[in-house]
């Protein structure tokens, strides 16, 4: 931007910025135009006038009609009058005239005062984070679940200036959003023909970004779901433009290569916000820098999670938080206290701002069941098995455990040789959307042998016919891990899923346990809501707010909003030491805020 | 025997006799995903480079992701390691890395 015209849009901002603090003052000149707030700022054919004491009432009336105008009311305060336009004359001519006439001490607007915007929403006495008045959140499981009044992000007085952030697009790089649910379907972005679902999928390499999980669309409402509709929750912004780009699946993962394909898609469509609620990799990822490098070329902010490990993000390293290009602004989640949330990373170089995190009430995409099973009835294995080897083993220490393990004895002894181990069980999924298969296992198995993980939509031996999920050698290394599979095909009332240890004649190994075992199912909706807790949700918050200052600020760069999101923030003492601001985001304070014009010189003459 | 501890990552081969497994999210807490490397080439260099110096590790498929960014899947992962030793052989491969894994942990209660 050159000088001249940076010059221009700094006055222009500062007069705003001082009309957002101003009270009625000597200052005859024509108020600054808040296109896109809630509603106008003063009456557009009225003045109030005052005259010079002693003037008498005949010359004030003179004066008045000279001009055309009606002398409306003399207001209970000496030598000030209610002044009515006429026809078609415009407010600056109007200020113009009376403050050249001798008799006039002071002429101003007619402004309007209102109580500061509250849109009505039924959930809207949910949401604490947009307004904490110390109500309980019911739906809530982090305790505590209420707080303290006045710990929210500010943005009431913000509506009143502006609502309405559908000028800038924010992609969602996600789980993808279920864009036909009912507080988000007039929020999503157009993307006219080319993208007649609004985003993109590059998980399954398709157009459709359509939400199986939830997360994505949890977060898309907390940026965007349609304020002042009388019906569900209100986004940061009442209006927006909402982005799809599904890279992470139905168990919640994505790769370098989903998310960097999902980021430059966005900088190629117009995005000017980009929210990442995600992570992982403690290992710089140069591809994905690039990528985030590429969005700051083209003026994106990107709003991203601190992460749920309770770490020091400064010790261990959680990426892309930890990346440190400028147009980055790394997020912690606050409690309804504004107290640091207990699953919170911090990091007083890494991580930049905090927003509310927990117990966050936000549109889903479905309901959602889940199906558990323990292996047994009555202490008898009752999955169907053939070749030997697996049994039901509770292990106890401490809490109970049932275990579905070969061999038997695990985790003493091994598995046999040559063996041809198969152990499954039918469940019924019908009528549903999604259906993702977990459980947890420790793992020990030889190479040249296979543990091997089968469904059968059609029931029965998921290894005679069935469809592979995983297979092969494999070992946990003596502990317990985490497994998730999507499970989605086989949506019939005879899902069979099984497991299968596969043994040549050599060396085997301590075998398999496993335990845990769920499956969870969605059926997608368009009226559903969930309340969770996680920086993912602190994320969007800042997002939205983000796109807020950029459809308020259209001359912003990247580099204004990021300011004016740290340096509008609230101080937290939570926050001191744990963040690069020691501030919890503050969307009217960041509103107010002038950035340092830049690209100016003085010359003293 | 309480098993409650969560694995720091998980070791994977293929047997060479067994049909690779579809990709379906398979998820503990690896922090890449085994067999997928970025392969990031210089201006104007073709895909066939990756071929020329990889091909004997046995590649599966080069998908091109754009902005001279290219994701190899190998049929048997050859490690890290191995990867970024060759990758000299030819100027135009400028860097590779894993594919990492991202994933986001939040749960809650649907109402």
């Amino acid at each position: 931007m050159k000088a001249l015209n940076r010059s221009s849009f700094m006055v222009a901002l500062f007069a705003a910025v001082l009309a957002l603090y101003a009270q009625v003052s000597a200052a005859p000149v024509a108020p600054p135009n808040f296109g896109g707030g809630a509603s106008s700022q003063y009456v557009a054919d009225e003045v109030l006038v005052k005259f010079r004491p002693m003037t008498p009432a005949q010359v004030r009336a003179a004066t008045v009609a000279a001009r055309s105008h009606a002398l409306l009311a003399n207001l209970n305060q000496t030598d000030w009058v209610q002044v009515k336009l006429g026809p078609g004359q415009g407010m600056e001519a109007a200020l113009a005239v009376y403050r050249d006439d001798p008799n006039v001490e002071y002429v101003q607007p007619n402004y309007i005062y209102r109580a500061t915007a509250v849109p009505n929403d039924t959930q809207y006495g949910q949401l604490w984070a947009l307004k904490n008045i110390g109500q309980t959140i019911t739906t809530g499981t982090y305790v505590p679940n209420s707080g303290t009044a006045g710990n929210d992000m500010n943005l009431e007085p913000a509506w009143d200036h502006i609502t309405d952030c559908s000028s800038v697009v924010v992609a969602v790089i996600d789980t993808g959003i279920n864009y036909n649910q009912e507080d988000l379907a007039a929020s999503m972005w157009d993307g006219g023909a080319s993208f007649p679902k609004h985003g993109i999928d590059y998980v399954d390499n398709d157009n459709d970004p359509m939400d199986l999980q939830g997360h994505g669309t949890h977060v898309g409402g907390i940026i965007g779901a349609a304020g002042n509709n009388t019906l569900g929750t209100t986004g940061v912004c009442w209006k927006a433009s909402i982005m799809a780009v599904r890279a992470l699946g139905v168990t919640g993962i994505g790769t370098t290569a989903t998310i960097i394909q999902g980021i430059n898609f966005a900088v190629a469509q117009g995005a000017k916000v980009i929210n990442m609620s995600l992570g992982g990799s403690s290992a710089f990822d140069q591809t994905l820098s690039n990528a985030i490098s590429t969005a700051q070329s083209n003026d994106v902010v990107v709003i991203v999670a601190a992460g749920n490990e309770n770490n020091n993000n400064d010790v261990t390293a959680v990426y892309p938080c930890r990346f440190t290009q400028p147009n980055l602004v790394c997020v912690a989640a606050l409690d309804q206290n504004y107290a640091l949330a207990s699953f919170s990373n911090w990091g007083a170089a890494s991580v930049d701002v905090g927003a509310p995190g927990t117990n966050v009430l936000s549109a889903w995409a479905g309901t959602e069941t889940t199906i558990t099973d323990n292996f047994n009835t009555g202490g008898v294995l009752n999955w169907t098995a053939s070749g030997g080897g697996w049994a039901y083993r509770p292990l106890i220490s401490g809490t109970p455990v049932d275990v579905l393990a070969n061999p038997a004895t695990f985790p003493s002894g091994t598995y046999s040789n040559n063996a041809d181990n198969r152990v499954y069980k039918g469940f019924d999924l019908s009528g549903t959307d999604v259906a993702t298969l977990s459980f947890f296992a420790q793992i020990a198995v030889q190479a040249g042998d296979s543990l091997n993980l089968n469904y059968r939509r059609s029931g029965g031996d998921p290894f005679a016919g069935g469809v592979q999920l995983t297979g092969g050698s494999a070992t946990t290394g003596g502990i317990v891990g985490p497994f998730s599979f999507d499970l989605s095909p086989c949506n019939s009332s005879t899902c069979s899923v099984g497991f299968q240890l596969l043994t040549n004649g050599s060396i085997t190994a301590q075998g398999v346990g496993i335990l845990g075992f769920s499956i969870a199912t969605m059926q997608l909706n368009t009226t559903t809501y969930n309340t969770i807790s996680g920086t993912s949700m602190a994320t969007p918050e800042v997002a939205g707010l983000a796109a807020m200052l950029r459809a308020y600020n259209p001359l912003y760069t990247y580099a204004d909003t990021v300011n004016a999101i740290k340096n509008g923030g609230r101080s937290v003492p939570a926050l001191a030491g744990k963040t690069t601001t020691g501030k919890a985001v503050n969307a009217m304070s960041s509103l107010a805020f002038i950035n340092s014009p830049t690209g100016l010189t003085a010359t003293v003459q | 025997m309480a098993m409650t501890t969560l694995a720091a990552g998980l070791a994977c081969s293929q047997p060479s006799n067994n049909p690779a497994p579809p990709n379906r999210d398979v998820s503990s807490r690896q922090t890449r995903m085994p067999g997928e490397y970025l392969f990031t080439l210089a201006a104007e260099a073709e895909s066939r480079v990756i071929a020329d110096v990889y091909g004997r590790f046995g590649i599966k498929g080069i998908r091109d992701l754009g902005h001279n960014t290219f994701l190899v899947t190998f049929a048997v992962d050859p490690g890290p390691e191995r990867i970024a030793s060759v990758r000299g052989q030819n100027p135009q491969i400028t860097a590779v890395q894993p594919n990492f894994v991202y994933r986001h942990d939040e749960r809650g209660s649907v109402q």
